[in-house]
């Protein structure tokens, strides 16, 4: 069986030396405490149990050493296990989107700049930025990908009107 | 794993953060506010340790990895 990380969250906040001090007590599992920017603190662990025992072992685990630290008996709020793997991938998957200026979404389109604003107006499926601001127009890269994918390109200019 | 987190003080310093190094080489992370988030040995045990610490400063508010500089040019105009 692969091990799981279990992530434990409290209310509360700590000090550099009780974060230390957690993190030191739990060095063989791994562990690392720390604040989160609304009032609560999680510690995050290894087990070498799957599933439900995972949290458990976690628990009375992180538990011990929150007492032995100093902290004292506090409930958790929330437990997140989940196989390692798993976790890790997580850890590397950025959080925040890829961004595309029109400069960047006409070279990933084989288009010109112009054409780009174009698009956006000839095409009601054009993707709608995500920000708009003085300096142009951001687009997410996935959303600007899906468009290409589907788009059938009509080669050549418009034919001109006739009055 | 040394070159890691010195990338990671790196951006998470050009970020606003403080990342300061302690007499135990301890690196103590702080966000922009000043609040302190965690504690981390400047020779870590173990790659878990490492994962543990990334995903708390993801949590914390950091955003990690670093944007490509593609990324972080779009960044710079957003923010003029």
């Amino acid at each position: 069986m692969s091990d799981w990380n279990v992530t434990v969250t409290y209310r509360g906040t700590l000090d550099r030396e009780t974060t230390r001090a957690i993190a030191e007590a739990l060095v063989n599992r791994d562990g690392i405490a720390a604040n989160t920017p609304d009032g609560r603190f999680s510690v995050a662990i290894t087990s070498h149990f799957g599933g439900d025992k995972a949290a458990g072992d976690a628990l009375d685990t992180i538990n011990k050493a929150l007492m032995a630290s100093g902290v004292g008996s506090v409930e958790p709020i929330a437990v997140e296990a989940m196989e390692y793997d798993e976790y890790e991938r997580r850890v590397r998957e950025p959080d925040y989107p890829e961004l595309m200026s029109a400069g960047e979404v006409a070279e990933a389109l084989g288009v010109s700049r112009q054409r780009v604003h174009q698009l956006a107006v000839d095409h009601s499926d054009f993707p709608a930025p995500l920000y708009e601001l003085s300096a142009g127009k951001l687009w997410t890269a996935e959303a600007i990908r899906g468009f290409r994918h589907h788009w059938t390109r009509k080669p050549g200019r418009k034919p001109a009107r006739i009055a | 794993m040394g070159d890691d987190i010195d990338k990671l003080v790196k951006w998470a310093r050009s970020q606003m953060w403080t990342v300061e190094r302690d007499g135990s080489n301890h690196y103590q992370f702080a966000n922009p506010h000043g609040d302190h988030v965690t504690d981390y040995p400047s020779t870590p045990s173990s790659q878990r340790r490492w994962h543990n610490l990334v995903a708390a400063l993801k949590k914390a508010g950091l955003r990690w990895p670093p944007p490509s500089k593609k990324e972080q040019r779009a960044q710079r105009r957003k923010e003029q």
